[in-house]
C-alpha cells in the first residue's frame, strides 16, 4: 500500500502503491500512515504519483490523517498528483488545507 | 407596410441515447462498470462539447454514486441510467430500501437546511415537493485553520453538488425506489 522512499531528520517521504485510492484500500491507508506518525513523529510528504483516481472515501482518509498529523504539531505534505486527482482537491477545496506541491524536490526545499 | 412571417423552423428530432447498466452490488468490479459507463457517455457525446471536462465530472460523480451503492445500498441490484442529450447528461442511479432520512427536509417550510458545514462547504437539501430534496453547495469563508479538526470526513454529496448543476434524491413510497438524478448541462 505505502512504501517509504526516504527518512530525514525532518520528514518521512512515502509513495502509494496502487493507482485506484478508494474504498477497498482508504481505512488500510488511513491505519499506515497513521502508525507512521505515531512511531517517527516527523511530517511525512506523500508522493502520489502511481494514483490515477481518487474517490471520497480516500479523501476522507487524507483528512483523517491531516487531523492526525496537527494534533501531533505534524504536517502532512502532498506531491506528484496527477491533473485529475489534483482537479478533484481543487474542487473540494482540499488545497486550502494541504500543502501540495508538483513534486518531490519542490516540497523538500518549502518544508 | 411590409409584414414579416416567421417561418416555421423545421423540426429537428433531439438526440437522444440511453442505457442502462445493473451493477451488482457488492459483487461487480467498480473500475470495470465505470468504464463501460464513461465508454458509452464519450461515444455518445455530440461534436464540439467540452468532452474531456464532460468526462471528468462524469467520472467523479459515477465513481461517487458507485461508492454510495457499495457503501449504503441494501439492495442487490443498483441501477444506474445514463442519458445523453444535445444538451445534457443525465445520470440517474437508483436502489430499493429505506429512504435515507435526508428525506425528512423534503417537507420543510424552509427554503434550505443545512446537512453539514464545515471550513470549506456548506452543504444544503432543498425542499422541492413531495419526497424530493435537491442538493446546494456553498464555499465556506475560510476561517482558523484549527478548525480543520471539524473538517466533515464524508465528501461524496458535496462531490456530486459541486460538481453536477442539478442534483436531486427522490423516494417514492410506494415502490421503495431511492432515485438519484444528476444533471450536466454543456
Amino acid at each position: 500500500m505505502i512504501k517509504i522512499l526516504k527518512d530525514t531528520p525532518g520528514h518521512l517521504l512515502i509513495e502509494i502503491e496502487i493507482s485506484e485510492a478508494n474504498l477497498d484500500n482508504s481505512d488500510l491507508f488511513k491505519t499506515q500512515v497513521t502508525e507512521l506518525l505515531d512511531r517517527h513523529k516527523k511530517n511525512i510528504v506523500i508522493d502520489f504519483n502511481r494514483v490515477e483516481y481518487i474517490d471520497s472515501s480516500f479523501l476522507g482518509s487524507l483528512v483523517a490523517i491531516l487531523k492526525h498529523a496537527m494534533a501531533q504539531k505534524l504536517d502532512v505534505i502532498l506531491t506528484a498528483m496527477r491533473p485529475d486527482v489534483y482537479e478533484l482537491l481543487l474542487l473540494i477545496r482540499l488545497d486550502k488545507v494541504f500543502k501540495i506541491y508538483g513534486d518531490y524536490q519542490e516540497a523538500a526545499s518549502a518544508i | 407596410m411590409e409584414t414579416t412571417r416567421k417561418r416555421p423552423r423545421p423540426y429537428k428530432q433531439p438526440t437522444l441515447m440511453t442505457r442502462q447498466f445493473e451493477f451488482i452490488t457488492g459483487s461487480d468490479n467498480l473500475t470495470s462498470a465505470l468504464k463501460q459507463m464513461l465508454e458509452f457517455i464519450n461515444d455518445n457525446l455530440v461534436a464540439n462539447v467540452p468532452a474531456i471536462n464532460l468526462l471528468f465530472k462524469s467520472k467523479i460523480i459515477l465513481t461517487e454514486l458507485l461508492t454510495n451503492a457499495l457503501k449504503h445500498s441494501f439492495s442487490r441490484y443498483t441501477l444506474v441510467d445514463i442519458a445523453v442529450e444535445d444538451n445534457s447528461i443525465v445520470i440517474t442511479k437508483t436502489d430499493h430500501g429505506m429512504p435515507l432520512s435526508l428525506i425528512s427536509y423534503a417537507n420543510s417550510s424552509e427554503n434550505r437546511i443545512p446537512i453539514t458545514h464545515d471550513i470549506l462547504h456548506t452543504l444544503y437539501a432543498i425542499p422541492e415537493g413531495k419526497d424530493t430534496i435537491r442538493f446546494g453547495c456553498e464555499e465556506s469563508t475560510m476561517g482558523d485553520l484549527d478548525a480543520v479538526e471539524k473538517i466533515v470526513e464524508h465528501f461524496g454529496l458535496i462531490i456530486i453538488t459541486k460538481a453536477a448543476d442539478k442534483f436531486v434524491y427522490h423516494y417514492n413510497v410506494q415502490t421503495k425506489a431511492n432515485k438519484f438524478t444528476v444533471t450536466l448541462n454543456f
